[in-house]
């Protein structure tokens, strides 16, 4: 019997025997969610040489979560399943399936723990984040144990241990933490603070140190750093609300630690040098946001000073890969699928950042959003530059518009890695017009327009887009969804004709039909998708382009 | 004499670089590709291992499938049947990696090793083997007709009872053209080692359904090296030879085509 049976059998088991002694009836409750691909190969995009598209064909993958309570115990159990899935890297193909992720919680007067599966963090995250992010293939849980106690209603304290989970395995470092987090009203002054503290250290496991000490060893005498096993992060935070203002202020800070910084220059044998290196620095961040709310008015400002803040539970891992923490993403959080095309991943190693967001409704019927970010390296390079408009116009319930645009600068040589890439200027305008024919139907339709600056004597990256949506949708039940995408101007990265040398302009449709019945949710679509940068909250990664038919269910009971 | 209590914890020690003893020679298939911008690095960390551990680690360059296309500026495409069929053996997902001596190590998930940099392990790891056979090459080669006849000679040191299959790669060094890096397209880079062709399948022929000590192998193969455009310069071409059984390489070798 493998562990993974073990473990299920013995939460099922759990379940069954506590429902059955329960003195209370339990709680049931869960959700299912699936996609499944098929895969049609488009080379004339990019869709291609990857084993989906050129034998597998199909690829699916699929969550069921079950959760139960009773007698003051939480449990839940959640099967995960990768069939030649291209989720856990866009260009390969992983099939797995298993036990993702097991809990049971008890609450005992005020004190509660928690063993399996945690999800958890400290303040923003900005120490520590143990979180789920299916779309990036990001599940951060920790494989441990958390205890906290409730000192009153307002403070409690609690302290975890445990390992970064990896898929159905978890990493070999041991994480460990503690926080007080609390909330005191002063009344006379109409002031309240939501103030906490935490600490988070990482013990490397041997066989992580030993394999930094393999990839130091072949450092020269001048470049070689002193490894540590642990590292410690600490972080003081509070939120204030007084009156129409709200403050909230964190601030980090990580002891000196062994991390990879890609941009670091080192010296080889033979006295050539390399671009990457194995660094040891302590670290810091400091990140507010002061929120204003006043009748029809609401201003935001936020600043983030980020300086070697890499936190993972192995050096050596890349990418999305063993993060403990989450920096807080300091750009508009975009939606429509232009405005989203060049997201900024969140800098860990040297970014500051100032986002500012002002919303004013005039009345019921109108409002305006301006938002502006801007972000840097500390030394000064412009790494991101947006400034977003919105107006919203509603005339009673029969039609409602949005309208606006965005102008964005992008770096992407450093967010891509795309040498000799200029920094990307995009404008973007947009409108979104919902139309109410009935009560029952509705029309909705999206256009934008993206005009990207010159590069020589070319357009940047893949040049201009027109976007265009239609969506129907029949209350209850059903959505029809038809767009296009269309390279209207090529540019230095769009798809060549191989006979003629001239730059294609191709367009990339997707037609998606949604049914929804009480909690369930069913979707088919065909896509063609361009590559892109793909961002939640901040945490990006870089997608091939796909094409494809969809088809997705997402359940809840 | 008094205890002293600490909770600082005790510095880690940096090992001085290993010097191997033995007569191993590791195969490093370096996957990489003109429009890599992170493979420069990965290629200057497999010529200092070439240079660190001379004569006992050989450094195979394989342009297969992924961001291998030329570039705009490019003078030659250094894809081929063979590199495109090894590369697809391995189901990379990146570059660069490497696949050092076919071998799967026991904390990687596959044969190909992400992570230039922890490189170096895994050749000390192999070069601390024994190896199981001795393996030569030699090349004589004629100007004349730009002909090569090469000879590979396997002297068993164990007895190995399992089937070994023989791979004969030439290779090219020194070929100027443009590459990918990080923050530039790079005019005139330095390719080396780049896989051109092979003499046997892509995967190897058979050779030898298993040795004996002091038995001794020998196969010979003839190639006709194409005419010289940019390209196939006698003088930078290199016969790269290995022996390979069910858990990777057993030993490798190279030389000189125009010895």
């Amino acid at each position: 019997m493998t562990f993974r049976h073990f473990i299920t059998i013995f939460c099922l088991c759990l379940c069954f025997a506590i429902g059955g002694l329960a003195q209370e009836t339990g709680r049931f409750s869960g959700g299912f969610q699936s996609q499944a691909n098929f895969f049609l190969r488009d080379s004339l995009i990019g869709a291609a040489g990857i084993p989906q598209y050129d034998r597998q064909l199909f690829g699916a993958q699929g969550w069921l979560d079950l959760k139960y309570s009773v007698n003051g115990f939480d449990m839940g159990l959640r099967f995960d399943l990768f069939n030649n899935s291209n989720l856990r890297n866009p260009n390969f193909s992983f099939t797995d399936q298993g036990i993702g992720r097991w809990f049971i919680s008890k609450q005992i007067d005020k004190f509660s723990f928690t063993v399996g599966h945690i999800y958890d963090q400290i303040g923003s995250g900005i120490i520590y984040r143990a979180f789920e992010e299916r779309p990036l293939f990001i599940d951060n849980a920790l494989y441990g144990a958390r205890v906290a106690y409730d000192f009153n209603d307002d403070w409690q304290a609690k302290a975890f241990t445990g390992r970064q989970k990896l898929v159905f395995d978890a990493y070999e470092s041991i994480i460990k933490g503690a926080a007080i987090e609390g909330f005191h009203n002063f009344e006379a002054a109409g002031v309240s603070i939501v103030p906490g503290i935490g600490v988070v250290n990482r013990t490397l496991d041997d066989q992580t140190m030993e394999s930094i000490v393999g990839i130091l060893t072949g450092y020269i005498d001048s470049e070689r750093v002193k490894p540590v096993h642990n590292v410690y992060v600490g972080s003081i935070f509070n939120t204030l609300n007084a009156g129409k203002f709200v403050w909230y202020v964190e601030s980090g800070v990580k002891s000196s630690d062994v991390f990879n910084d890609p941009t670091a220059q080192r010296e080889v044998f033979g006295g050539s040098t390399v671009t990457g290196s194995f660094v040891k620095k302590p670290g810091s961040v400091i990140y507010s946001s002061l929120s204003y709310a006043a009748k029809g008015l609401g201003i935001t400002v936020e600043g983030k000073r980020t300086e070697a803040f890499n936190l993972r539970t192995d050096p050596t891992l890349l990418l999305n890969n063993g993060i403990i923490n989450f920096l807080p993403p300091m750009n508009r959080q975009n939606t429509y699928r232009l405005t989203t095309r060049y997201s900024p991943a969140t800098q860990d190693l040297s970014e500051l950042a100032f986002q500012g967001d002002i919303r004013y409704s005039f009345n019921r019927k109108t409002s305006i959003l301006f938002n502006a970010s801007n972000i840097t390296d500390l030394d000064g390079e412009l790494l991101y530059r947006e400034f977003f408009t919105e107006f919203n116009y509603k005339y009673k319930r029969d039609w409602q518009i949005k309208t606006g645009f965005q102008i964005q600068n992008y770096n992407q040589a450093v967010y891509e890695v795309k040498p000799e890439v200029p920094l990307v200027e995009t404008f973007v305008p947009y409108v979104d017009f919902l139309y109410r024919i009935t009560r029952k139907k509705s029309l909705r339709t999206e256009i934008q327009y993206m005009k990207v600056g010159p590069d020589g004597d070319t357009k940047q990256d893949y040049g201009d887009w027109l976007f265009a949506q239609l969506e129907y949708n029949i209350v209850p039940g059903w959505s029809f969804v038809a767009s296009d995408m269309f390279n209207t101007a090529p540019g230095k990265n769009s798809p060549i004709d191989q006979e003629t040398g001239e730059k294609l302009s191709l367009h990339y449709p997707r037609f998606d039909v949604f049914y929804t019945h009480e909690s369930n949710r069913f979707g088919l679509s065909y896509v063609k998708q361009v590559e892109g940068v793909v961002c939640t909250g901040g945490i990006c990664r870089l997608e091939p382009a796909f094409s494809g038919v969809q088809f997705t269910i997402n359940s809840t009971f | 004499m008094c205890a002293c209590l600490s909770c600082e914890e005790q510095m880690v020690m940096i090992p001085e670089f290993p010097v191997p003893t033995g007569d191993r020679v590791v195969l490093i298939e370096e996957l990489t590709g003109v429009d890599c911008p992170n493979c420069p690095k990965g290629s200057t960390i497999l010529n200092n291992l070439i240079a660190q551990f001379e004569g006992q680690v050989i450094g195979i360059g394989i342009h297969g499938d992924l961001l291998t296309t030329p570039l705009s500026g490019s003078k030659y495409d250094f894809r081929n049947e063979f590199s495109q069929q090894i590369e697809q053996s391995f189901g990379i997902f990146a570059k660069p990696c490497a696949v050092i001596n076919r071998v799967q190590f026991p904390d990687q998930g596959e044969l190909e090793i992400y992570g230039e940099d922890t490189w170096l392990t895994y050749v000390v790891q192999e070069l601390e083997k024994a190896p199981k056979i001795e393996l030569s090459v030699s090349s004589a080669y004629n100007s004349s007709n730009r002909t090569a006849a090469i000879e590979v000679n396997a002297t068993g040191l164990e007895n190995v009872s399992d089937q070994l299959k023989l791979s004969v790669v030439i290779t090219e060094g020194n070929i100027i053209d443009v590459q990918k890096d990080q923050s530039e397209i790079i005019q005139e880079y330095n390719h080396k080692h780049v896989l051109r062709t092979m003499l046997t399948n892509w995967d190897g022929d058979n050779f030898s359904s298993g040795i004996d000590v002091g038995q001794t192998v020998t196969s010979s193969f003839n190639f006709e090296v194409p005419e010289e455009e940019g390209l196939w310069k006698i003088e930078d071409l290199e016969v790269v030879v290995y022996v390979t059984g069910p858990d990777g390489v057993l030993q490798a070798a190279e030389t000189h085509l125009s010895e």
